[in-house]
């Protein structure tokens, strides 16, 4: 109690030096929050590609490419250590949109279904069933999409145009899934039919169409080794082993975190120094309390105790203000950006319990100087300053 | 006064009482200056007692000490002063500003070290005593009380007194019972839970007053302890001190301009110019002795 009556001494000014601490706080919460999302989509990325070897078109890069052949798949299955290829087609939900999103688009994926059994993290349902061989008309919707389209299990919901019926919504995972709807892969050819020009439809198999094709290896073999041994012996593709993603994403993520936390660090550095600054005006305005407290038996530690708690304190209360402002605006963001199905910002346990002990931490270490200074102050020069 | 004074006793003395009970002299009258004299630590306290029954609880002897004012710029605060002062004396030290009176306080009150000479707190030479000895000497052995501005002013009166006991290593609990027993002491147990500021500069000196008697030192100094109080006041403050140090046989030092400090103590020394000019020792300090 003691510590937080001096610390409000001058409120104003205590008030002023937390603010600074709130802002810096702020900035790392917010920032952070964004990074942990961004982070999370990633580990998922990394999971869902952690076990296979991804064919795209040779023209294509990315998960979006051009259209591929389903026939692949026997010549795909036909290379040593390969055990099943799994065709599929993704699109775009909204074929306006241009994808160009930070975060997750909102996607359409049709699966042939072969894949079931082979993927080492399948997706499982809260409500209703999973895809099944021979679905037609039916699709599974990601828990955020679910949301946002105000579907339900049973219900008809409207894909680019058509009706389909919800037969599952799947847990949360907070990456891509949530944002996808899963149908069959004639479904999906359907639809990427529907939406090329009359004029060229003719000249397309739909049903031969897929955007990838998802090898997954037998066991024991290393997925990166056959992705090379399918770059070496099926022509026109790309294979991709799960180490194409992690380098070429997992890269960029940490160049992204370091600006990121760079920022937000630099704000609470300089909040430090104001702290600082604050604690050394403290001490200088209680020289004379100083003497007295030593001159009644208060040793060394004593006084250094009660600057660095005070510190400390401020810390404490910078951290907090700016944990719960970060949480709200992390909130409206999220609401703002929820319209648009993409929640661009998470608030982990990691991020809150680390960003309140960093500034706390911060205002130890700021208050650790001016303490020392008043710790050493001589008694006798302590009593004798008005 | 002295009804609250032997509750006082009454209230804390059980523990220490066992501590001190074998050596307790009725000649000398005081279970109460038995229970003022014991420390926190018991070891201590007893050789704490036993070396003032033997000698002066403050030796001086030419003391010196200068300060820098800057390059070759020198003050001679004290210029090889020298005084003894007897257990249980209540002693003024008087003198012009400048005259090293303040000094003298700072030294024997372990709050600075003098540049030459000795100074002897109930048998113990305090020169070479680190930081540290001298801290603890000074929450065990002396007490302070300054002129006004003297409380930690986010404290309570209780806080206030109670954190002198702290610092001595007493739990807080403690520290606060014992706390309370002396604002009791000192007639204002009502204001226990006030700050500074809503006190009055006679009631904010009565809470340093206890306050310095926390640890039960066996020296009390004052720095011009009645400096800001009306003449009403003052005497009042006077009066609590003169009564603590007839009851407790606790030793008062209080270096004053106020002549009626001076004339209700038991000896005047009179500083000039770094040096003891006059020990002065009224009649009526033989009944003290």
């Amino acid at each position: 109690m003691g510590v937080i009556r001096n610390v409000f001494r001058r409120k104003m000014r205590a008030f002023l030096t937390i603010f600074g601490i709130t802002i810096g706080v702020l900035a790392l919460v917010v920032m952070g929050a964004m990074a942990e999302k961004l982070n999370l989509l990633v580990d998922g990325g990394i999971r869902y590609y952690g076990d296979k070897v991804t064919v795209t078109d040779s023209g294509a890069n990315g998960a979006l490419g051009g259209p591929l052949s389903v026939t692949k798949i026997k010549e795909l299955e036909d290379v040593e250590g390969a055990a099943r290829a799994s065709a599929s087609l993704s699109m775009l939900l909204d074929p306006e949109s241009t994808g160009g999103t930070i975060g997750v688009p909102q996607m359409i994926t049709g699966t042939d279904g072969r894949q079931r059994g082979y993927e080492s993290s399948e997706l499982k349902c809260a409500e209703g069933r999973n895809l099944q061989l021979g679905d037609k008309g039916v699709v599974v919707l990601g828990s955020d999409l679910a949301t946002k389209l105000d579907a339900e299990v049973g219900k008809e919901v409207t894909v680019r145009g058509r009706q389909f019926e919800v037969v599952g919504i799947t847990e949360r995972t907070l990456t891509a899934p949530d944002q996808t709807v899963m149908m069959s892969l004639a479904d999906a050819q359907q639809l990427y039919l529907d939406d090329i020009p009359e004029a060229m439809r003719a000249s397309v198999d739909a049903a031969d169409l897929c955007t990838s094709i998802a090898v997954f290896a037998r066991d024991g073999v290393d997925p990166e080794k056959l992705a090379v041994s399918i770059g070496n012996t099926v022509t026109g593709i790309t294979a991709s082993g799960p180490r194409a993603f992690e380098e070429q994403v997992g890269s960029q993520m940490k160049i992204f975190n370091s600006i990121i936390y760079g920022i937000a660090l630099v704000s609470l550095l300089v909040g430090s120094l104001s702290v600082i600054n604050t604690m050394t005006m403290s001490v200088a305005e209680r020289t004379r309390e100083i003497g007295i407290r030593k001159a009644i038996g208060a040793t060394h530690g004593a006084i250094m105790r009660q600057f660095v708690a005070e510190s400390a304190v401020i810390g404490f209360a910078g951290g907090v203000t700016g944990l719960a402002l970060g949480a709200a605006v992390v909130a409206a963001l999220n609401a703002g950006g929820a319209a648009s199905g993409t929640m661009l910002f998470m608030i982990t346990t990691r991020l809150a319990v680390g960003s309140l002990g960093f500034a706390v931490l911060l205002g130890v270490v700021s208050g650790i100087y001016p303490a020392l200074h008043a710790a050493n102050l001589s008694p006798v020069k302590a009593l004798r300053y008005e | 006064m002295l009804g609250s004074m032997s509750s006082y006793t009454l209230a804390t003395s059980d523990r220490h009482r066992q501590l001190t009970a074998p050596t307790r002299d009725p000649k000398n009258g005081s279970s109460t200056r038995a229970v003022l004299t014991a420390n926190t630590a018991g070891a201590k306290a007893e050789k704490t007692r036993a070396t003032r029954m033997n000698g002066p609880v403050i030796e001086v002897r030419n003391l010196v000490k200068r300060y820098r004012l800057g390059k070759n710029n020198h003050v001679h605060a004290l210029r090889g002063a020298s005084l003894r002062v007897e257990a249980g004396e209540m002693v003024a030290i008087v003198g012009p500003s400048g005259s090293g009176k303040s000094t003298m306080m700072h030294l024997i009150g372990c709050l600075d070290t003098p540049d030459s000479g000795d100074v002897i707190i109930n048998g113990r030479r305090t020169g070479g005593l680190k930081g540290r000895e001298l801290t603890t000497l000074r929450s065990t052995e002396v007490g302070f009380i300054f002129q006004g501005f003297n409380l930690v002013p986010t404290m309570t009166a209780l806080e206030n007194v109670a954190l002198a006991a702290e610092y001595a290593g007493l739990p807080r609990r403690a520290s606060r019972a014992r706390a309370a027993d002396l604002l009791e002491l000192v007639g204002i147990a009502d204001r226990a839970g006030h700050l500074p500021s809503e006190l009055s500069g006679g009631q904010q000196q009565r809470v340093a007053i206890a306050r310095a008697l926390i640890n039960r030192p066996s020296i009390v100094f004052g720095d011009e302890p009645t400096g800001d109080l009306d003449t009403a006041t003052s005497d009042e403050i006077i009066s609590v001190m003169r009564t603590i140090n007839r009851e407790t046989g606790t030793t008062f030092v209080l270096v004053t301009h106020n002549p009626e400090v001076a004339e209700a103590c038991d000896r005047t020394i009179r500083m000039r110019d770094g040096r003891v000019e006059d020990d002065e020792r009224p009649a009526r300090v033989a009944t003290i002795a």
